[in-house]
């Protein structure tokens, strides 16, 4: 289901009205998680039931390292991260290996191609993952907290941990130690009223006027068509695809920051104003953190970090990449835009120097526009997961010069990516006092994005982030 | 702070509003893209009171005829979309047109649900109803682009018109996937479901009165006998039988594409000129 949809708005209204009843106020968290598994079921009611098989795997592995024969706790958790990561694998990556290793005729090959890719697998196993990993090294909260005695409490915490509908799909990642010690009884009274109306109108506004309507003409960068372009437009196009999978994902995570925070709970942001990062380092501080700071807590830390020398250092950065690359799709070309990241992170840390230096505006500005145009040149890949098609692009770009210019098109790729441009801009002046004094009329810029969802939205479209 | 945003906005739409519904200036309507031009039609169909004597409805092949040159006509042609979209529009209004056609290429596409909800959702639907600046054509940024392109960058367009005719490597490119897609046979169950689909709504027409036509538009000459082409036919001419169906013959020649299945400008027009002429002869 759609956070755009008619039909989500009606569950939502029921889900709300259900959850502050007073005289339902115990059955809270049944409530949300009875409207989360009828917001998974809507497109793929079937898979609702691996859904399930993956709660209950969390359930029993986590409960079983907390009050399972202690002498087996290792077991318990290595066999409750492989079967996460089995499920993974089998239903997201099976068509990757049957396209790979398998000729068209074989009928195992056949049959991995057949599976259906379940919505939200990557974020709703990795979710999983961390509920294990945390209860087995029991690093950030007591054990206690993360999983009660009563087996029952335990099995409802984490089907609503897992199931929480403004996150199932498409994250944010929340991890079990930031997530379960939140679960309580909520009041109406203390919903911030402001910051929910604030984090659904920007990212309402992001995904339905700027992501749906950049979309409609970044279609063309799919093959054959983008041969037809001229060179300006093709680079154009690249920089408002760039600028709409920011807001088509940006705007999804803010919308179930809001959602979550209408019920009482909150997510870690996922986005900090990306596109003004002046490294790769702080880019990937900034772009989809729940995903950063999973890899890095769950991932790199444990492959040693930067603890075991300089060369270890960039081959587990390029290990996390790589695999992080893959987590976002079955295809060898994310695989290598993980990489691309992974090499740019390594070549920074070898040529940065030891201490942080202060540089001048012109040099960060540079510095930052070289980081933007190669986190928007290795979008293509996302774009394109043919990697022979991504060199066709480019060579387009190279030989299209005396194709004519739609110059149509990227009036409105300007267009609509403005807003992304202001967003990021604000951010910057926004300690200066000129700003400050605008803040109090900061009104008629949410008014505005209002008004322009009511009568300026695009075409209905899956968030981009859904497939993965 | 909720409270003035909102007003502000409620504020900001009644004046748009007003000056759209004051406004009768011809490109205060405006599409940006596909979608846009596409739902600009439907709802022009679906809210204005106009009738028409002949329907047309077709993919993005029929949506090369000039439709301004076919006397009493409206296109339900969309690009990127199915027959079935039209036919759904077709009979969520309550005018009926006397002649209706039905083209045959495009078949196994299905029907794109988020379009039908956008068109006839009750809210979207009422809104759009009784506000014209909810509709597709009013979209404030499209106008404001429209007005840019013609004011700054339509003086640098000029001589630099883009034609619909590529170059010919991209040609090739795009008729040997044309070729690869006529070659292949869809499965059984789409091939039905589809078929059945379009026989539930040709009889929902016929009862209405409606006399139907089927027509072929003409595609390049390599693609007109591979596979799934032949099939179509031999489907149209079994479910829906020459005695009892009235059938557009394809004209003769070849025509020029820009991509192997849709018409070049040129072309484009001889075919209109050769429908105008078929229907002065059926009616």
């Amino acid at each position: 289901m759609r956070f755009t949809s008619f039909i989500f708005v009606l569950l939502l209204l029921l889900t709300f009205t259900l959850y502050y009843l007073p005289f339902l106020r115990k059955w809270q968290i049944q409530i949300l998680i009875i409207s989360s598994l009828l917001f998974y079921a809507y497109h793929q009611p079937e898979l609702v039931f691996l859904l399930l098989f993956s709660i209950s795997v969390n359930v029993v592995s986590s409960y079983l390292i907390v009050y399972g024969n202690p002498r087996f706790k290792k077991r318990y958790a290595i066999a409750g991260v492989v079967i996460n990561l089995f499920i993974l694998i089998f239903f997201k990556y099976g068509p990757l290996v049957s396209r790979s290793f398998f000729s068209s005729a074989n009928p195992v090959g056949e049959f991995l191609l057949t599976m259906p890719l379940p919505i939200g697998i990557s974020f709703f196993t990795f979710q999983g993952i961390s509920l294990v990993i945390d209860v087995f090294n029991e690093k950030y909260v007591s054990n206690k907290l993360l999983v009660p005695l009563s087996f029952w409490k335990h099995t409802k915490q984490i089907l609503f941990f897992k199931g929480f509908f403004p996150q199932l799909i498409s994250g944010p990642i929340i991890k079990a130690h930031d997530f379960i010690p939140q679960i309580g009884f909520k009041k109406l009274q203390n919903i911030q009223w402001e910051t929910v109306f604030k984090k659904l109108t920007v990212g309402y506004f992001l995904k339905m006027v700027v992501a749906d309507n950049l979309k409609d003409f970044t279609f063309y960068i799919s093959f054959p068509y983008f041969q037809g372009y001229s060179t300006l437009n093709l680079i154009v196009m690249l920089f408002g695809y760039s600028f709409q999978i920011f807001a088509d994902f940006a705007g999804y995570s803010l919308i179930a920051i809001g959602l979550a925070k209408l019920f009482g709970y909150d997510f870690m942001e996922n986005f900090n104003f990306p596109y003004i990062s002046t490294s790769f380092k702080q880019f990937w501080k900034r772009w989809h953190i729940s995903l950063s700071t999973f890899l890095m807590e769950y991932l790199y830390f444990p492959l040693g970090g930067n603890r075991k020398g300089k060369l270890r250092t960039y081959l587990n950065l390029m290990i996390v990449m790589f695999l992080g690359g893959l987590w976002h799709g079955a295809a060898w070309s994310y695989a290598v835009w993980g990489s691309f990241h992974g090499l740019a992170l390594a070549l920074e840390r070898f040529f940065s120097p030891a201490k942080e230096r202060h540089h001048d505006l012109i040099t960060k500005f540079v510095k930052g526009i070289f980081v933007f145009a190669f986190v928007t040149l290795a979008w293509l890949l996302f774009k394109l997961p043919d990697f022979n098609q991504v060199i066709e692009y480019f060579k387009s770009i190279r030989h299209n010069g005396s194709i004519p210019i739609d110059f149509q098109l990227i009036t409105y790729i300007l267009m609509y990516s403005l807003p992304v441009l202001i967003y990021h801009l604000i951010y910057l002046i926004q300690a200066k006092p000129m700003f400050t004094r605008f803040q109090k009329f900061s009104y008629l810029a949410y008014a505005l994005m209002l008004f322009l969802m009511l009568t300026n939205s695009g075409s209905p479209g899956a968030f981009i982030y859904f497939q993965f | 702070m909720i409270k003035k945003s909102i007003l502000c906005a409620i504020l900001f739409f009644l004046l748009y509003s007003l000056a759209v519904t004051k406004n009768p200036l011809k490109w205060w309507s405006v599409s940006q893209h596909q979608w846009q031009e596409n739902m600009i039609k439907a709802q022009n169909f679906i809210y204005d009171q106009d009738s028409f004597k002949n329907v047309l409805i077709g993919s993005s092949l029929s949506h090369r005829i000039v439709t301004d040159s076919l006397p009493d006509t409206y296109s339900l042609a969309f690009s990127g979309q199915s027959i079935y979209d039209g036919l759904n529009i077709l009979l969520n209004r309550k005018r009926n047109p006397k002649n209706v056609f039905i083209e045959m290429n495009v078949v196994f596409r299905p029907e794109n649900k988020d379009y039908a909800a956008s068109l006839f959702s009750p809210i979207l639907f009422y809104s759009a109803y009784t506000f014209r600046s909810l509709r597709a054509d009013k979209q404030p940024i499209a106008i404001l682009g429209a007005i840019m392109n013609r004011k700054l960058i339509g003086p640098m367009l000029r001589g630099n018109a883009v034609s619909t005719l590529p170059n010919h490597e991209l040609f090739n490119k795009m008729l040997k996937l044309q070729m690869a897609d006529y070659s292949k046979i869809p499965p059984d169950k789409i091939i039905q479901d589809r078929f059945n689909l379009l026989e539930t709504y040709v009889t929902t027409l016929t009862k209405r009165g409606i006399h139907i036509v089927f027509f072929e538009m003409p595609v390049d000459s390599s693609l007109e006998n591979l596979a799934q082409a032949k099939l179509i036919r031999k489907l149209y001419y079994r479910k829906f039988p020459e005695k009892e169906f009235q059938y557009l013959p394809l004209p003769p020649g070849t025509y020029q594409t820009s991509d192997g299945i849709h018409l070049a400008d040129d072309d484009a027009l001889r075919y209109t000129r050769y429908f105008r002429s078929e229907l002065k002869s059926i009616f």
